[in-house]
């Protein structure tokens, strides 16, 4: 990664309009990685892949291929910071490759608006990203802070592995790569039944309690398995595991206090940064009491507050 | 229903679920179907192969998929059953069952650019956090080309009302200025 070419970041509405600490601590960590980061300009919603795209196919699409043709051809692939829109970036290069009817009415639209698709660069997941292009070796070497004897329950979500036939990164029902960055941070991760579960914000507008029980069955599972806190890769698990989890344990009467980590906040508390620094303020479920646990039952030689 | 039959065929829908012996794969692993019992993906593949055309269209259930593709993952004839749900939801959609929640999502999006815009709290929060100026996304007047190009003021007012606002925004058109 000696090269100066930089990837154009795509954050996605959630982290634009109210995960602003997201952005923070993947940018310090793929700064403190000397990956170099570009604005994106003009861009749209990705649009969102379950109810927009159920209103009409082909006006996701065309959304879609819009904002993939925003990237410059020669540049770097787009690094997204949101599972949702990495889905809905994979899915619409998919189909215009495989589809010609769509293919030629997306291309019709889009002359309408003087822009044009060809596939590009494409797209990149930023744990992906971490994994193939970082890996978990070279992460351990930047810890200056292990978090020795945190353990995490992982939630992968469900659009960063499938469809498995077109991402291709890991074993769809049995994940195991990203596990291998959390470890490589000193943390443990547990085991817990039914991993893969959805955490049910998709479906958020169109019944607010059913997807409110779909997450707290997880964050229940996670809890009676030993889980401190949660790790996750998606702004929209991290609304519903975070935002939500305070309404989960009114309407669900049992207590889960189980603080939310974005892999990129993670990283960023290993290697040093503060939890100022990192915004994780914004966090509803209070990350400090667990945080302090940790550090002050480490050596003395690592102080707690980071650099 | 002439529409909706259209639609179906159009995108291949009957050829597409074909294959399917309703081993209910799809439902046993869907993490929906484990707390709604009314939602099985199998249910849905059935009424396509047994023409049910109005059954489809008012199960106002199809709109419960998360889209979470288990069932895609899961099938043993690699049927797309999450794709098929949402050219379900499309013809659904065509014929003026659309979710209020997920009209109004798409109204956002076609109006501003996205689902949703940043408060001031939240800028100032970016600022504090000594993250970069937020690009403000598209040109309004390209959103609004890219909108009529779309045909989507036709589409929205048959997604809210199933096009009963008026004869001049009849189902399909796609009207350019």
């Amino acid at each position: 990664m000696s090269e100066n070419e930089s990837y154009p970041l795509y954050t996605g509405c959630l982290i634009r309009s109210r995960l602003p600490h997201l952005e923070k601590s993947a940018r310090m960590v793929f700064d403190r990685l000397g990956v170099k980061l570009s604005e994106l300009t003009g861009a749209t919603c990705c649009p969102e892949g379950v109810g927009f795209r159920g209103l009409d196919e082909e006006v996701w699409l065309t959304l879609a291929a819009r904002n993939l043709s925003l990237a410059d051809q020669s540049s770097r692939p787009m690094l997204t910071l949101c599972s949702g829109c990495y889905s809905t970036f994979r899915e619409c290069e998919h189909i215009l490759a495989e589809n010609k009817s769509l293919r030629e009415k997306v291309a019709r639209n889009l002359e309408n608006i003087n822009r044009q698709y060809s596939p590009g660069p494409g797209v990149e997941h930023f744990a992906r990203f971490l994994y193939e292009k970082v890996g978990a070796p070279a992460l351990t070497e930047l810890v200056s802070r292990p978090l020795r004897g945190l353990k995490t329950a992982f939630h992968q979500g469900c659009h960063f592995l499938r469809p498995s036939h077109l991402i291709d990164f890991d074993d769809p029902d049995h994940p195991t790569k990203l596990e291998e960055l959390i470890r490589a941070l000193g943390a443990e991760t547990i085991d817990y039944p039914r991993k893969m579960l959805c955490c049910g914000l998709t479906i958020a507008g169109v019944d607010p309690d059913l997807s409110l029980r779909m997450g707290f069955e997880k964050m229940k599972l996670m809890k009676d398995c030993g889980a401190q806190a949660v790790v996750l890769i998606c702004p929209a698990c991290m609304l519903q595991f975070d935002l939500n989890q305070r309404r989960m344990e009114q309407v669900f009467g049992r207590e889960l206090s189980l603080p939310v980590f974005y892999l990129t906040e993670l990283i960023g508390l290993a290697m040093g940064e503060s939890a100022d620094s990192l915004g994780l303020a914004l966090h509803r479920t209070d990350v400090r009491p667990l945080l302090d646990s940790l550090w002050n039952t480490e050596s003395a030689a690592e102080p707690p507050g980071g650099k | 229903m002439e529409v909706l039959k259209e639609f179906l065929e159009e995108h291949d829908l009957p050829r597409r679920a074909q294959a399917c012996y309703q081993c209910g794969s799809c439902a046993g692993g869907c993490p929906v179907g484990r707390l709604r019992w009314d939602f099985n993906p199998r249910r849905f593949i059935e009424m396509i192969l047994r023409g049910q055309l109005e059954e489809i269209v008012k199960d106002r259930t199809v709109w419960l998929c998360a889209y979470c593709l288990t069932c895609l993952e899961h099938c043993p004839q690699k049927i797309e059953v999450s794709e098929i749900m949402v050219q379900l939801k499309n013809a659904a959609a065509r014929m003026g069952c659309a979710p209020e929640s997920e009209a109004k999502k798409g109204g956002l999006i076609m109006g501003q650019g996205w689902t949703d815009v940043p408060a001031k709290r939240a800028l100032k929060k970016r600022e504090e956090l000594g993250l970069p100026n937020l690009d403000p996304g598209i040109d309004p007047a390209e959103l609004a080309d890219l909108s009529r190009t779309l045909g989507w003021p036709a589409k929205m007012d048959l997604f809210q009302n199933g096009g009963r606002s008026g004869p001049e925004t009849g189902p399909g058109e796609n009207k350019m200025e």
